[in-house]
């Protein structure tokens, strides 16, 4: 392999956690998408942070959440973008088996 | 806005962002086009800050620009400079003391439908940024090459550029992912061209690998595409192939050079002959 010694030190220096390396592409496609996405339909990242907090307040009036582990990201699909907000429900108990689609609503 | 009439065989190199290499894209476009015989006009529309003439080693012999033309110092055969190299290869410069606005959207259309008469490609180089000098660039084509780096501003950039294209009725758009770093990209460090077309959603017209050899052409006043020992300039001859329509799959060895170039060049032999 080429420059194998280069990539050896660098490896050693890794392992102690001098660089952070190997993920900073995944790092720019995800700070991309979100650019793409305020810049496309003109909402500001912070906009879209109240939006998360709305969404937040509107959610727990219905149901109880886990409002520390709310999730809302901007993901890129082959037919546009898609708003996807994840509220982890505030429940300790797994359903029974088979019921994983019972509580859509639709 | 929109409605306006577009010309098929007219292509505009865009980008948004300055510095990801349009100019040397749409040289080595049109010059990989010429060589495969068809009739190519370049058309530099940066006005003021003129760089085709340059990059294709044409500036010696730039007397009128496209200015003259719509002001009516000399017509438009008169302007167009002639390749060194290539017979069906023609260069319609820039004017580098003239106010931007000296050249409008009006007088594009008009140097664009008069340049499609005599040519099978006009490729236009646009200016950098978005406004007046990219919407005259784009007011005729028909089609268009985006041209991004792997790196967040370029392909953030590119985005409002491809926005603005769509907006403006320009119906067909491909993308071409310039400076390339493979190795890079396996490491993670580095957005792969798939990464930067996925973002865009646009189609990929090409990937062309960093390549020291494109400076050092550029330096000459040569184009890589004529190098048979550049691994860009092997990309850019597949680009111009799928440009035409050919389904050129993507060589994955395109950005690696491998022991029989190391040895081509060792050896002085640039006559490395690739599959194109």
């Amino acid at each position: 392999m080429n420059g194998g010694g280069a990539e050896a030190v660098t490896g050693l220096f890794r392992l102690f956690g001098f660089f952070r390396t190997g993920n900073s592409a995944r790092k720019a496609r995800e700070r991309l998408v979100v650019m793409v996405f305020s810049d496309r339909l003109d909402i500001t990242p912070r906009a879209l942070e109240s939006l998360k907090k709305d969404m937040v307040e509107t959610v727990s009036k219905h149901l109880p959440i886990e409002r520390g582990g709310v999730n809302v990201k901007v993901e890129n699909y082959r037919d546009g973008m898609r708003l996807v907000a994840v509220f982890p429900v505030a429940w300790h108990r797994a359903l029974p088996a088979g019921s994983e689609k019972a509580w859509s609503a639709r | 806005m929109a409605e306006k009439e577009r010309l098929k065989n007219v292509c505009v190199v865009t980008s948004g962002k300055g510095g990801v290499g349009k100019t040397t894209v749409t040289a080595n476009l049109g010059a990989g086009l010429a060589q495969l015989g068809h009739r190519v006009v370049l058309v530099d529309a940066d006005t003021g800050l003129r760089n085709l003439d340059v990059v294709l080693g044409l500036e010696n012999r730039v007397v009128y620009d496209s200015v003259d033309v719509t002001q009516g110092r000399c017509d438009l055969r008169q302007a167009l400079v002639r390749d060194k190299r290539l017979t069906g290869l023609y260069l319609l410069p820039a004017a580098q003391r003239a106010n931007k606005s000296a050249l409008g959207p009006e007088n594009m259309e008009k140097i664009c439908a008069a340049l499609v008469e005599q040519f099978d490609f006009v490729l236009v180089d646009s200016p950098a940024g978005i406004d007046h000098g990219f919407r005259t660039a784009i007011a005729a084509a028909g089609e268009a090459v985006l041209v991004a780096t792997p790196d967040v501003p370029s392909v953030r950039d590119a985005d409002r550029a491809a926005e603005l294209l769509a907006v403006m009725g320009v119906p067909r758009v491909r993308l071409l992912v310039n400076r390339a770093r493979e190795k890079m990209s396996k490491r993670g460090e580095l957005m792969s061209p798939k990464d930067v077309a996925e973002v865009l959603s646009l189609e990929l017209l090409g990937i062309v690998p960093e390549d020291e050899r494109v400076i050092a052409a550029c330096n000459r006043g040569e184009l890589a595409v004529h190098d048979y020992s550049s691994p860009a300039g092997r990309a850019l001859r597949a680009a111009v192939w799928r440009f035409l329509g050919e389904p050129i799959p993507e060589d994955s060895q395109a950005g690696r050079d491998g022991l029989r170039a190391f040895a081509a060049r060792l050896f002085g032999r640039t006559d490395r002959a690739g599959a194109f």
